[in-house]
């Protein structure tokens, strides 16, 4: 390539740059979609580490762990992917699909979403003394039987667990899980 | 500054490609989408990452279009390397050549040499590299290869965003943040090419984190032949601490670290008046240099950041051909922010200092001896997302004014397509400049006499050219990334680039001088008289196909055409394969059967470098860690398995000879404490 053809090269590149400086300006949308799939794939994340923490006693040696969700179906997209395959010990991972008849029973994990929370509260109060790890993002989850809330703290995911609600349905958590959790009790329900 | 800012974004970005088991908790600052490599992460990094308005930024910047390979400590640590050159041979298409036992070659995309002069090298933001030749001088940077977080080798322009010199690749070398290296850790290697032995104590300091570290480095001879040692033993010792506060909106980091060493290398006759057998044993190299930095970073709510930082360095060295030292102040600025949903800018300016000073002695001379300089440079990069976040065109240019060269622009465009999934396709257009350096414009060197068939002896000087023209690159390339699913990725990168203005050595007409003996003498000028096309194909690639199985594959080819103006008189510099093999390939095998043992094996092939005359060979080495107890680990390392002993490279035209490096066996001891 000649200096001239190189001089070219750049005028064509800098014409591009106006072209696209102008497009880029016209407002767009789309960020949010992003944005969602990622939030959906870091809760997922936080399920699937909530699980290894967990100890379930009636869960035989070999047998699969079941993780329901409920509400929020990225949350259910991001499990299948990130737990295709995985195992948690012994215990291969089922993923419960949305909209599969399941029977909440039937879940050692159920991740509840925060607008399902606020419609199903019946439901919840259902699967207090079952040993299902309930997790959700609905404000004050662990303050009304489950177990554990993701919450948002300056911009970053933090969780509380609620040990009453832990105790009373059976399942065991981590000591190295509980340090991480603000932990809360039946009693600090105002 | 503008390197440290961008860095975690392009680092996830290989993470993503790549996916990587282990992620450097550094990197985790801003979210990512990967289901599969979060769910790998422990319970403390998921809450690390930020899930507000900065996500949506963070988010874009994932996909920098650039080739780009992420050494992780995991890779340093199970290859049993113990220099910051032969961990570089773990990225591909960076050419990595030991010279003797304690100098190397490295560059990337060719034009190798002990004074390779178009890689930009950072540690921790500081630009290491010394404008004396515009190279890094490798053993001046004892770094404690444990503390590194990660080292990021970026092939190819960068000097949009990274500025000067960073012509043919970026070489990023970032260290843990001292909150991840709390504790202790005594670490000894011993064997047939050294010893090492280091020592890092990490604590807590108000509501920030330090660590302070010293690591001593004892290489030993490496061979002239099998059984021939070469007389060049080093030893350094590096002291240093780094210490991070983070209280948002703001984070401080500090560090500091001062190297004192010694080595000794096999030398031409350095006397330019005798015929004195060659190679010959001199007085030892002796070097000393520190540096401070500090970084101050805010962040606003809405994740804008503003960045400062200022370091500075000294170095002094006696070599047996002259003395040199150096110091330099730098001071740098960044802010990055997203505009409106679009636009990610990042934009930046700085201001470096540099008072150099050369004395020769025999046989060598810098006119003038020493030099001030100054370095100016603005930078801003737009990355702009269009077509629903599935193209991101990211448009820069940073301009830079020199005290020597004067003004210059070194723009770049650069897109990548993320529309189908796993998968992403980028190219880029690039310009680049490497400055002349003071050995370019100032230096004359006198070679010793070589006898001749017309009965005089001939006098050759290298000397160096006041009107040296900066080095001009104009890069395009491509790549194309796959992941399959989170057992395998492969990375494709296909360049070409031309530069303009490379440095000939112009022979000047013989000459019979009679004073102080009669002899003939040819004075070669430095001149910018040679243009060069390269092209080359990358590709890399891991695979894991059962969980205690892990492989790594890369190969490499690279071509350089060269062509001499008219009227050039170094006919040998157009026959140049820029010290590059047209092949080079590597393999990887790690077996890692449970917690308390991991099993690796790593081939290097090197293909033949033709102009100086080093035979392919392929480098073999093995190594087997084990935890013994607790925190109590040993490791078996075998290097150069293949061959008991072979040449990498050779004394490259100056007076230092290559030598060989010879196979060896070392053990490795390594405890950690609370």
């Amino acid at each position: 390539m000649s200096e001239r053809r190189a001089g070219r090269l750049w005028r064509g590149v800098a014409a591009l740059a106006v072209a696209l400086l102008s497009a880029g300006a016209r407002p767009g949308a789309a960020a949010d979609a992003a944005s969602a799939a990622q939030d959906a794939a870091l809760k997922a994340a936080f399920v699937y580490k909530f699980a290894q923490f967990t100890n379930w006693e009636s869960l035989a040696a070999g047998a699969p762990i079941v993780m329901c969700t409920a509400g929020d179906e990225a949350v259910s997209a991001a499990l299948v992917d990130s737990l295709r395959g995985q195992s948690i010990n012994t215990h291969p991972i089922d993923v419960a699909r949305q909209g599969e008849n399941t029977t909440w029973s039937a879940c050692h994990v159920l991740f509840i979403d925060a607008g399902e929370v606020r419609r199903s509260t019946g439901g919840l109060s259902a699967i207090r003394t079952l040993p299902i790890l309930s997790v959700s993002n609905g404000k004050g989850f662990a303050d009304r039987d489950g177990i554990i809330e993701l919450y948002v703290d300056r911009g970053k995911t933090a969780f509380a667990i609620n040990i009453d609600a832990t105790a009373r349905s059976g399942v065991r958590l981590s000591s190295q899980l509980l340090a991480h959790a603000r932990i809360v009790r039946d009693r600090d329900v105002k | 500054m503008k390197r440290t800012r961008i860095r975690p974004p392009i680092a996830q970005l290989l993470l993503v490609t790549l996916g990587l088991a282990a992620v450097p908790s550094a990197a985790l600052g801003q979210a990512q989408t990967n289901p599969a490599i979060l769910s790998q992460m422990s319970i403390e990094d998921l809450m690390n990452i930020e899930v507000t308005s900065a996500s949506r930024k963070e988010q874009r910047a994932t996909d920098v279009a650039a080739a780009i390979f992420v050494i992780t400590q995991d890779d340093i640590r199970r290859s049993g390397m113990t220099t910051i050159p032969d961990v570089l041979r773990l990225a591909p298409g960076v050419q990595v050549a030991q010279i003797n036992s304690n100098k190397w070659a490295v560059s990337v995309r060719g034009f190798n040499s002990l004074y390779s002069n178009k890689l930009l090298v950072l540690v921790d933001g500081r630009t290491v590299y010394t404008r004396l030749y515009s190279g890094v001088i490798w053993d001046a940077e004892g770094l404690m290869l444990d503390d590194i977080d990660r080292i990021e080798v970026i092939r190819g322009p960068g000097a949009a965003l990274w500025g000067a010199n960073a012509v043919n690749g970026v070489i990023n070398i970032l260290t843990k943040s001292a909150a991840n290296t709390q504790g202790g850790l005594v670490r000894a290697d011993a064997g047939r090419s050294g010893t090492q032995a280091a020592v890092r104590y990490g604590g807590a300091i108000g509501s920030g984190h330090y660590r302070a570290y010293s690591q001593w480095t004892g290489r030993d001879e490496s061979l002239i032949a099998a059984g021939t040692r070469a007389d060049d033993r080093s030893r350094d010792l590096t002291t240093g601490f780094r210490a991070d506060w983070t209280t948002p909106p703001g984070a401080l980091l500090l560090e500091g670290a001062f190297t004192v060493g010694q080595a000794r290398a096999l030398w031409g006759n350095l006397d330019p008046e005798t015929f004195a057998a060659s190679p010959v044993s001199a007085d030892p190299s002796e070097s000393k240099g520190g540096h401070v930095l500090a970084r101050w970073t805010h962040t606003r709510k809405s994740g804008a950041t503003f960045q400062i930082q200022s370091f500075a360095d000294v170095v002094r060295r006696q070599e047996p051909i002259a003395d040199y030292s150096r110091h330099a102040f730098d001071i740098d600025s960044q802010f990055h922010t997203a505009i409106g949903a679009r636009h990610d800018l990042v934009a930046g300016a700085g201001l470096r200092f540099i008072g150099e000073q050369l004395n020769g002695r025999v046989g060598s001379a810098l006119t003038p001896p020493d030099d001030h300089s100054r370095l100016v440079t603005a930078f801003f990069q737009d990355e702009i997302a269009l077509l629903g976040k599935r193209l991101a065109v990211t448009l820069g240019s940073q301009v830079q004014h020199d005290s020597y060269a004067g003004l210059g622009v070194q723009p770049s465009v650069r897109a990548m397509w993320s529309g189908f999934s796993r998968q992403r396709i980028w190219a880029a257009a690039s310009r680049a400049l490497r400055t002349p350096s003071l050995v370019d414009r100032g230096i004359l060197v006198a070679y010793p006499p070589t006898p001749t068939d017309a009965g005089l002896p001939l006098f050759l000087s290298v000397v160096g050219n006041p009107a040296a023209k900066t080095e001009t690159l104009v890069d395009a390339e491509g790549g194309y990334r796959i992941e399959i699913a989170a057992a395998a990725s492969i990375d494709v990168t296909a360049f070409t680039g031309r530069y303009q203005h490379l440095q000939t050595q112009e022979v000047s007409a013989p000459v019979v001088e009679f004073v102080p003996s009669p002899r003939l003498v040819v004075a070669t000028h430095f001149g910018n008289r040679l243009e060069a096309t390269t092209r080359g194909l990358e590709i890399s690639g891991h695979w894991t196909p059962l969980p205690a199985w892990r492989v790594d594959a890369s190969y490499s080819a690279f071509r350089v055409a060269a062509r001499l103006d008219a009227g050039s008189q170094d006919p040998l510099s157009a026959l140049t394969d820029g010290n590059a093999p047209r092949h080079q390939w590597q393999l990887g095998v790690t077996f890692t059967p449970g917690a308390h043992a991991t099993v690796h094996f790593a081939a290097f092939h090197v293909g033949r470098l033709a102009s100086a005359g080093v035979d392919a060979y392929t480098r073999g080495d093995i190594t087997a860690e084990f935890r013994l107890m607790g925190r109590l680990s040993a490791m078996v390392i075998g290097q150069n398995m293949f061959q008991a002993a072979h040449a990498e490279f050779t004394g490259d035209n100056s007076l230092l000879q290559g030598t060989q490096v010879a196979r060896s066996a070392s053990v490795r001891l390594r405890w950690t404490f609370r």
